[in-house]
């Protein structure tokens, strides 16, 4: 089974630090890696497709030098490798007109405001990332101990098998 | 001889005997001289020895001023004109100017004389309307200067009437200043939260970090021996310099396949380790006896990795709260001498996240204090700024300079590297409601740039805006010094 | 590396798993084994490479079923290559000289001749042999002019009457398969229209909010649902009521194990309530009908119900001792609004009408499998399953409990069952000992096989123990089917015994030691109990 890896994209380091160490209890399964500008983001994308890896969940920043977040969540949402992955903005400077072709054209799947509480984060990456499991993995038992193990049953229990 | 007698002769007289005595005598008629309308009779200063008796249209008297003429009067027929100079020999004092196609009679002292002396009958009657005409000036007179102690009277009231509606002006002008400084420093807050935001989040997370993993590292420090390099470590982390790239991907790839047992962030935390570092830790990396020495480790080094996160954002936090206290000074009439480069600089500080994108270029040499409202000034170039910034949507160059040019002006130019302005929107740029925002945008109230404007003027300066060679357009800001 | 779509990662277990089952295949041509048929042989090879696929899964354990049919057919079906028509054996007329007859030595197998009874069939005839030279002189009074024998004694149509392919095929409609159909169906319209969440929510209200009492209510629920739906897909759902009570209650406190694992214990017992609550139950099924011996719906019920309760009571007790709760009580709510649509109101009187009809079946008389086309018809016919639903219905369980039934048959009928059970005289050890003998291996294999693979694999051995009487007469058919079914459905030590216990240990909340400990007591314990059962009350209810 290939990788699931979560994908960080923000181009201030120390916050970027704060959000991998966020996130270090699901380095388990999923692991994590990092970018700090929409075209490093491209690079990495490339990286991992290559590698035969998947993307199952990308945490943007947008205001960024050179292009922005939700340009690149865009590009995501049009790019058949990157289609499921799930798309979460986090930030504290995207304008409503953003937001919104964020929403209509790139698909957020959730929006979390700058600054943000981690049992927060984490908990949402769990969610988006139990969606991402359940829509494209045959094999869900794996992933009952780091995500949410509820939903996880209950796509077992209307699936009928393990 | 003629006996005294008190009469009134009406212009009409004159003008009937005159004419009923002129096909008798050519003599009369020889006196007689015709001007088209708007021809100078008698032009002030001039000398001149003959009085001149209108028989058909009309003239009109008229004293030459700094850059106009006064109309004083306009004679009718019947009336005479050129009477002061014809007697006293001084030159004519009011221009005369036929008001339309003139008959008059010109008379002058030889003529008189013979008037005298052939037509006695003439004779009284010219004095008679000499005397009429004076007297009717002279009543003109008197009503001229009460007119014009009315109109002084109604002047003084109108001048203080303006006096207080300048005032009234004064103020509505200060307070629109103020609503937009409101205005600019609503949306600025907004900025800065956002500015913001980055380094609290860094600052709090990193705190967080600390406040579990120290007494946690403490503890186990407290248990291991060996621990000389802790410091060194810590050190090191303070000292990381991040980078993402494929470089340092590849790099982290090989390092967690020569150590498959440790997990995905300690061969993280090891790949960003400096090359000393680096060496340093390789020896405990392999061997599981020191696992915990080797974990120990990792954490002075991620402890001085986010120390020195908690030192960069706070250092950025601070700056940003000094740039927003100077932008909320109050202005209570103060003004003081303040270098404008010093509020340009703050302004460049807090519009931060705006100009991520843009190149932002400074060409700020000394110049003499100015004497100003500084609130109000850094409202000018936040403004231009914001401004410039929208229009070129945020991606493009921003260019600073000033100078002083010697004789008590100081020049500040703002220029962007955007679309510029069109030729015919440049004077109503700076007029109130100009906006090329669509329904008021997101600050567009139409007012930011008249009111820098207003600004300006109240500081005896000038704003105009001009294109920039190479594209785009400059705002140029020329402030005096000041006493 | 990469994964190619449509392509199996080669790895090395899969590799070895493959070689290992190409090799237990090819070993009967190799080896010879006395007393085995050449059927016997081919079929052995087809168990072996059955048996070791299943264990090693190269390929999916249904993909094994459909190979063992596909296997059948080819080689021991009368169509097949094997013993086809063309291969028939020759027969010649028998010879007669005086009062003796004369036939080919090769005719002969020790004293035994083979007459032609029938298309396909032959009849051992013991002669008195007299002489033997170029041919063979022979007395015996059952042997008439005219008739046929075999010319080949070692032919290998001798001693097995090959079936039509359709036989082996026709095990995927086998009227078993059909029960087990609208088993499926009835528990997929019961999860579209949240039947077992509401029923759930429902029936937990009267456990009240102590620990020990809410567990009982869940496994008593859980055994409840488990005996008409999957074990899996009922351990899934219940784990959504379980879960959030674990994740409330503190790490150390005990309750936590208790509540997760009797959840797939429960699951496990229950499913052994009604013989659609789970696979295993087919085989038996399937093997004694094979038999003659049909077991209604009702009486199993009336078989199992008893002995299912008596274990879940027992495995709450157990469990209650091994990891008590430290929290005194806490509030479970849970809606249960059930589903008033017209769809749902149709599935539940579908449902409950084909329960009656099943449990029923004494009075009326039909037969299970033909009431159960009645969900099968009603469910699709009124739209309570639509085309989605009924693609998402398991039929690989239904593949691999046909495969499993289509082994039978031929570990049967090829004389394998009977060779390998004939090799030990059996009559020496008491019936007690044997059926014990028989759950035990059952629970062991199936401690690391699917219970369905242990059942096929156990259940042919035991039929043919039972009829050839090599047990004595005390050796129960039924009895031992049933103890065998049991022990695989007890069986439930490691997360591998089954998927509801994989479920529990996937929380990470369980330690293996914790479901090892419960797996053992319950399982060995209940097996001891079902042994008192079987020399006790059933006895009573099946004769």
């Amino acid at each position: 089974m290939s990788e699931i890896y979560i994908i960080c994209v923000e181009d201030e380091p120390q916050v970027l630090d704060v959000i991998v160490k966020d996130l270090e209890a699901m380095e388990e399964v999923f692991p994590i890696e990092v970018a700090s500008s929409v075209a490093e983001a491209r690079k990495l994308i490339k990286e991992i497709h290559q590698q035969g890896g998947r993307i199952g969940l990308a945490l943007c920043d947008h205001i960024m030098p050179g292009e922005y977040g939700v340009d690149l969540l865009i590009e995501m949402q049009n790019n058949p490798f990157t289609r499921n992955t799930r798309k979460v903005l986090i930030t504290g400077q995207a304008g409503l007109e953003d937001t919104i072709m964020a929403v209509n054209k790139a698909r957020l799947n959730h929006y979390i405001a700058k600054p943000w509480n981690p049992e927060e984060l984490l908990e949402i990456v769990r969610l988006e990332l139990t969606q991402y499991v359940i829509a494209t993995e045959k094999e869900l038992l794996r992933y009952m101990s780091v995500l949410d193990p509820v939903r996880l049953q209950e796509e077992i229990r209307s699936r009928g098998y393990i | 001889m003629a006996t005294f007698r008190r009469n009134f002769v009406s212009n009409a007289d004159i003008v009937n005997t005159i004419n009923s005595m002129l096909p008798d005598s050519t003599w009369l008629r020889g006196l007689l001289r015709k001007y088209h309308s708007g021809e100078v009779i008698l032009r002030e200063g001039q000398e001149n020895d003959s009085l001149f008796v209108i028989l058909e249209g009309q003239v009109s008297m008229e004293k030459e001023g700094d850059n106009l003429s006064t109309r004083i009067d306009l004679q009718e027929p019947g009336d005479f004109f050129g009477l002061l100079s014809f007697h006293t020999g001084k030159p004519v004092f009011t221009t005369s100017r036929a008001h339309s196609d003139v008959t008059l009679l010109a008379i002058n002292h030889q003529s008189f004389e013979e008037i005298n002396n052939q037509y006695p009958n003439i004779s009284h009657t010219l004095q008679g309307m000499v005397f009429s005409n004076l007297a009717h000036r002279y009543k003109r007179v008197v009503m001229l200067h009460v007119e014009v102690d009315n109109l002084s009277r109604e002047l003084e009231k109108e001048k203080d009437q303006l006096k207080h509606t300048i005032k009234v002006l004064e103020k509505t002008r200060n307070m629109l200043i103020s609503q937009e400084k409101m205005a600019v420093l609503g949306e600025l807050t907004a900025g800065l939260a956002h500015e913001m935001n980055n380094p609290a989040s860094a600052l709090l997370r990193s705190v967080d970090f600390l406040v579990k993993n120290l007494p946690e590292m403490f503890d186990k420090s407290a248990r291991i021996q060996e621990k000389s390099l802790m410091r060194f470590f810590f050190e090191s982390g303070q000292q990381r310099e991040f980078v993402s790239s494929e470089g340092q991907r590849e790099k982290t790839r090989n390092l967690a396949e020569k150590y498959p047992d440790l997990g995905r962030p300690e061969v993280r935390l090891m790949s960003e380790m400096h090359p000393d570092a680096f060496d340093a830790l390789v020896p405990y990396a392999s061997n599981s006896r020191k696992r915990e020495l080797f974990e120990l480790y990792l954490e002075a080094f991620q402890t001085g990795v986010f120390t020195n996160s908690i030192t960069l954002s706070a250092s950025r936090i601070e700056n940003l709260v000094k740039s927003l206290r100077s932008f909320s000074r109050h202005n209570k009439g103060e003004r003081e001498k303040m270098d404008i480069r010093k509020g340009i600089g703050e302004t460049l500080m807090i519009l931060g996240s705006r100009l991520k994108n843009i190149e932002v270029e400074l060409n700020l040499p000394e110049i003499p204090p100015v004497n100003c409202y500084p609130g109000e000034i850094n409202q000018v170039w936040t403004n231009i700024i914001i401004n410039a910034c929208d229009a070129m949507e945020e991606k493009g160059r921003l260019i600073v300079s000033c100078r002083y040019d010697g004789s008590g002006s100081v020049w500040v130019d703002i220029a962007d590297t955007g679309p510029g302005i069109p030729a015919k929107f440049r004077k109503k740029i700076f007029s109130p409601s100009f906006t090329t925002k669509a329904a008021g945008g997101e600050f567009g109230l139409g007012l930011g740039l008249s009111i820098s404007k207003s600004i300006v003027e109240k500081h005896q300066g000038i704003i105009t805006v001009s294109d920039r060679p190479g594209g785009g357009a400059v705002f140029t800001v020329r402030l005096p010094v000041g006493n | 590396m990469t994964e190619r779509k449509g392509f199996r990662i080669i790895t090395n277990k899969t590799f070895l798993g493959l070689f290992l089952g190409i090799a237990g295949f090819c070993l009967p041509l190799v080896v010879h084994f006395e007393g085995l048929s050449l059927a016997g042989h081919v079929a052995l090879g087809i168990f072996l490479l059955a048996a070791l696929l299943w264990v090693f899964e190269p390929i999916p354990i249904y993909a094994t079923s459909l190979l063992v049919i596909l296997l059948q057919s080819f080689l021991l079906s009368s169509q097949g290559v094997l013993f086809g028509d063309s291969e028939l054996p020759g027969e010649i007329p028998l010879q007669a000289e005086g009062n003796t007859w004369s036939v080919p030595v090769t005719a002969l197998d020790g004293n035994r001749l083979y007459v032609k009874t029938g298309e396909r069939t032959y009849q051992v005839v013991e002669v008195e042999v007299l002489g033997v030279g170029e041919r063979a002189i022979v007395r015996a009074t059952e042997l008439e002019p005219g008739a046929e024998i075999v010319s080949n004694a070692r032919h290998k149509f001798i001693g097995y009457a090959p079936v039509s392919f359709t036989n082996f095929i026709g095990t995927l409609a086998n009227p078993i398969i059909i029960l087990f159909l609208a088993g499926f169906m009835l528990a997929a319209g019961a999860v579209k229209h949240n039947l077992d969440k509401n029923l759930t929510g429902f029936l937990l209200k009267p456990f009240g909010s102590k620990p020990a009492f809410i567990v009982l209510g869940l496994m008593a629920i859980t055994a409840g649902i488990s005996a008409f739906m999957s074990n899996t897909a009922t351990t899934a759902m219940m784990m959504t009521v379980a879960m959030p009570i674990a994740m409330q209650v503190s790490k150390n406190d005990k309750l936590r194990i208790w509540l997760l694992l009797s959840i797939p214990v429960a699951a496990n017992l229950g499913g052994l309530a009604t013989p659609i609550g789970t696979p295993p139950n087919a085989i038996i099924l399937a093997a004694l009908s094979g038999q003659g011996i049909n077991i209604t719906f009702g009486k199993w019920m009336a078989l199992m119900v008893p002995l299912v309760i008596i274990l879940i009571l027992f495995a709450w007790a157990v469990m209650s001792k091994f990891f008590p709760p430290s929290v005194k009580s806490f509030n479970l709510r849970m809606d249960s609004s059930f589903d008033r649509s017209p769809r749902a109101l149709l599935l539940y009187s579908i449902f409950g009408l084909t329960l009656f009809l099943w449990i029923t079946e004494a009075l009326h008389g039909i037969p299970n499998a033909i009431v159960a086309m009645l969900p099968i018809v009603g469910l699709t016919m009124s739209g309570v399953l639509a085309t989605e639903d009924i693609r998402k219905l398991p039929w690989e369980v239904l593949w691999l409990v046909a495969g499993g039934i289509a082994l039978g048959i031929s570990m049967d009928n090829t004389g394998l069952a009977a060779w390998v059970v004939g090799g030990l005289n059996w009559a020496v050890f008491p019936e007690l000992a044997l059926i014990l003998a028989f759950g035990l291996v059952a629970y062991l294999i199936s401690i690391f096989l699917s219970n369905t693979v242990a059942a096929t694999l156990v259940i042919p051995l035991a039929v043919s123990l039972a009829v050839s009487g090599g047990a004595g007469e005390g050796f129960s058919l039924v009895l031992s089917a049933l103890i065998i079914g049991a022990a695989c459905s007890m069986s439930m030590v490691l997360p591998i015994s089954t998927p509801p216990n994989a479920i529990a240990m996937s929380t990470g909340m369980v330690k293996t030691s914790d479901m090892a400990r419960v797996g053992l007591v319950v399982g060995l314990i209940g097996l001891m109990v079902a042994l008192v059962f079987a020399l006790t009350i059933w006895p009573i209810l099946v004769y």
